[in-house]
């Protein structure tokens, strides 16, 4: 009986290799020694070269991931292009996902989507050997087109340009221009006129507040501003953590100055709780992405009320001693191709339609990144009955001063990030003190995706 | 399955003139066989299959993104071991066992036996309120969780509030977790062992029970000396099954980790399999992925055999 079992399991044992066996893709191409960039470095490693991409077909289908928001662009390009209507699938994804979608497709050589809505720091991760997805734009958008883009720098990798960018994200001062004036205040230039304001906030109107401090984001808001090296690229294999730099100490000293006189809130921006405060009237300025005013105010009404002029928007600080603001970003997206589509003069119309439209974008709230659309959009927005004064100077020259910190390492920085200021409130430490916290933090991230950390 | 004409082909032809006997306990084994064969087609699909293809990929390398087969040695195992997170997590999820395998033991036996005590109609409507939570899964139970922990909006938050627990923030803590997880696994998993060690129970024969009380035993003596030893076999069914499950714990600590939407102070990798999970689709590394899951495989079939040869289950009956 025994016997029989035994017999059993080494039959299930056989079916199920066999089975498994027909999972796995079939490699019929011979490996070859070919050199690759692997996570950063360059090595001489076997490869299983590409199968030759199918010759390009203009009748092909292509698959296009969006957020819910981009929906309305691609609806535009259907009606633009009616007879490409069939031939363009949309499907709404959770973009974060995408670098991790990559690596399944790659595994199971297909089904990779042709064109996807996403930040260039996603683009950066599905960029390196192992995900091996974006195609070169050089060869299919013209060169002077790509410069008429903003911050392509962040679409760039070793001289191959893998998106065109949609908005930026720039960070801005927004404030509540009546509560202002009737403080009399007026609105600081300077990180260390800003923390002087925080303490006369703090004296003589307490329970009103100038900003918050509670994840990745709001971290960046300062630290990213500030010119702190958390994350500095020195080159594409090489990662700069250095939480000791005066440009950190000075945020840092900033940020604990106004937790403890209770100015700075503890959450991320989209907190109900900082919502509340800010429906309220208790904020009374904060730095936020160029996006926001849209998300919050224009149409939703109940974060900035929209017709009374009380929207100021200002220059975004910077410190005394620093010759110009450095500017952080949240967000700011792109559109990028897979070097896996069948129809790249399809993914590539659509993608420069998306960017390029003047009827599209003349409404929109983002931050146009194409140049020629930019005084389209100043016209809307300066009309725009929400701001107190015209916000589009303020927009366009915070645009030009993005910081290079912007331009991310392939590991997600908010999630490590959002954990350090959670874990800073938790002990109840000041952030200066738990900084060095944060290069325990990166460093195996760092290390894992093949940078050499240094401390510089 | 052609396994099931194998023992015939063996046979002589001499053979083959079976008594009627033999014919028809053969007839019994292969329904037997037939009725297994649902079980043993998705054992083969989504158990046996996987675990072979990722025994397969422990040995390939993936740095060009693409499988290739046998090319990695065991280098993906050092750089399972390798990793910083390694310990962490290990130590991370040891200590979730430790707290959670002997609580939710025991709390299950003990509600059991309590259960047994006052058999009628409260004990059966009470079994089936510990049942229901079961119908909540891992996901949805983790948002239940949040919400239940979250003191301005929870039912309960009256209580937290007033043993100075004010915000989400004071009470998920990384120190907190283990016990987070207890309570989420227990919420969901309790009544089903309930309903089976209640039915063990039950199973216990009554002359035993009878000749129990005849001899002056009183209900706790009953519990502790005649009902407990004899529902052993399956307690160490519920340890090795709780074992198993609980040493893959993912869904809780990933979701309640997600800092794009909730914020909670948990370490990015917390348990085993989120490294594993980490591997494969923040690194792009599933030869690494499968090594640790089969790490895992063999942390729970050796936990298993510990407990199978020190009680000798096999051997009770």
């Amino acid at each position: 009986m025994s016997k029989q079992i035994w017999k059993f399991v080494l039959l299930l044992t056989v079916i199920s290799m066999a089975l498994a066996a027909c999972g796995s893709p079939a490699t019929s191409a011979a490996p070859q020694v070919v050199t690759q960039i692997v996570a950063g470095t360059a090595q001489v490693v076997t490869a299983t070269p590409q199968p030759t991409a199918n010759p390009y077909n203009d009748n092909a289908p292509i698959t296009v991931w969006i957020d819910q928001p981009r929906q309305p662009a691609i609806d535009a390009f259907i009606k633009a292009n009616p007879d490409k209507a069939n031939l363009i699938k949309t499907v709404v994804v959770d973009r974060e996902q995408f670098p991790a979608k990559v690596l399944l497709f790659n595994n199971t050589n297909q089904g990779w989507p042709d064109v996807v809505f996403a930040e260039p720091r996603l683009v950066a991760r599905v960029a390196d050997a192992a995900h091996n997805f974006p195609l070169d734009l050089t060869g299919f958008v013209p060169a002077d087109t790509i410069s008429n883009y903003s911050a392509m720098d962040n679409c760039t990798f070793n001289g191959k340009v893998y998106c065109l960018r949609n908005d930026l994200a720039q960070f801005v001062t927004y404030y509540d221009d009546s509560l202002m004036k009737q403080f009399g205040y007026t609105v600081p230039t300077t990180w260390e006129d800003y923390q002087a304001l925080s303490d006369k906030v703090a004296k003589d109107h307490p329970g009103y507040y100038l900003g918050t401090f509670g994840d990745g984001w709001t971290f960046l808001s300062f630290f990213e501003a500030s010119g702190c090296p958390t994350h500095q690229l020195v080159d594409a294999g090489t990662l700069n953590i250095n939480v000791t730099d005066p440009k950190c100490t000075r945020a840092a000293a900033l940020v604990d100055h106004m937790i403890a006189n209770k100015t700075l809130f503890n959450t991320d921006f989209f907190n109900t709780d900082y919502d509340k405060l800010i429906t309220d009237h208790k904020v009374l300025m904060f730095e936020g992405p160029a996006w926001m005013w849209g998300s919050f105010g224009g149409t939703k009404g109940n974060w900035w009320e929209t017709t009374d002029k009380k929207l100021g928007v200002a220059a975004p600080f910077k410190w005394a001693a620093d010759p110009a603001p450095m500017v952080a970003a949240m967000g700011g997206a792109a559109w990028t191709v897979s070097r896996h589509t069948q129809n790249p003069r399809l993914a590539v119309a659509l993608i420069e339609f998306v960017t390029e439209d003047k009827t599209l974008w003349t409404g929109s709230t983002n931050f146009p990144a194409y140049k020629p659309i930019q005084p389209l959009w100043q016209q809307a927005v300066s009309s725009n009955p929400l701001f107190a004064s015209d916000p589009f100077p303020v927009f366009q020259a915070a645009a030009d001063e993005i910081s290079p910190l912007d331009n991310w390492p392939r590991f997600d920085l908010i999630s490590p990030l959002t954990q350090f200021v959670q874990d800073t409130y938790q002990k109840k430490l000041t952030v200066s003190d738990n900084l060095p916290e944060i290069t325990t933090l990166f460093t195996p991230l760092a290390q894992a995706q093949g940078y050499d950390v240094v401390s510089k | 399955m052609t396994s099931l004409s194998m023992p015939v082909e063996d046979q002589s032809t001499k053979q083959v003139r079976l008594s009627s006997s033999r014919r028809r306990q053969n007839r019994q084994t292969v329904e037997a066989y037939l009725f297994l064969l649902p079980y043993i087609l998705f054992m083969l699909a989504f158990g046996l299959g996987p675990g072979i293809y990722a025994f397969l990929i422990s040995f390939a390398d993936f740095s060009t993104g693409v499988p290739r087969y046998f090319a990695a040695g065991i280098k993906n195992y050092l750089t399972v071991f390798k990793d910083q997170r390694f310990n962490f997590t290990f130590t991370n999820i040891g200590e979730f066992l430790l707290i959670s395998v002997p609580v939710g033991i025991a709390l299950v036996v003990l509600l059991a036996l309590l259960l047994h005590m006052r058999p009628g109609r409260v004990a059966s409507t009470l079994r089936t309120l510990y049942f229901i939570p079961g119908a909540a899964v891992g996901p949805a139970v983790v948002l239940l969780v949040i919400f239940m922990l979250t003191p301005s909006v929870s039912p309960f938050g009256f209580l937290l509030k007033s043993i100075g627990l004010g915000a989400f923030n004071d009470i998920i803590t990384p120190a907190s977790l283990p016990f987070i997880f207890l309570i989420m696994g227990f919420f969901v998993g309790a009544g089903m062992w309930i309903v089976i060690q209640y039915g063990a129970l039950e199973g216990i024969s009554t002359e035993v029970m009878e000749a129990a009380t005849m001899d002056g035993c009183n209900e706790w003596q009953k519990a502790l000396y005649i009902k407990l030893p004899l529902i052993q076999p399956y307690i160490i069914y519920q340890f090795i099954l709780i074992f198993a499950g609980n040493v893959q714990l993912f869904v809780e600590p990933q979701l309640l980790g997600n800092q794009t939407y909730i914020h909670a102070n948990v370490p990015l990798v917390w348990s085993p399999n989120q490294l594993a999970y980490s591997f494969a689709f923040d690194l792009g590394n599933f030869g690494a992925s499968a090594a640790l899951a089969l790490i895992m495989l063999i942390i729970g079939l050796g936990a298993s055999y510990l407990m199978v040869r020190w009680t000798g289950f096999f051997n009770m009956d």
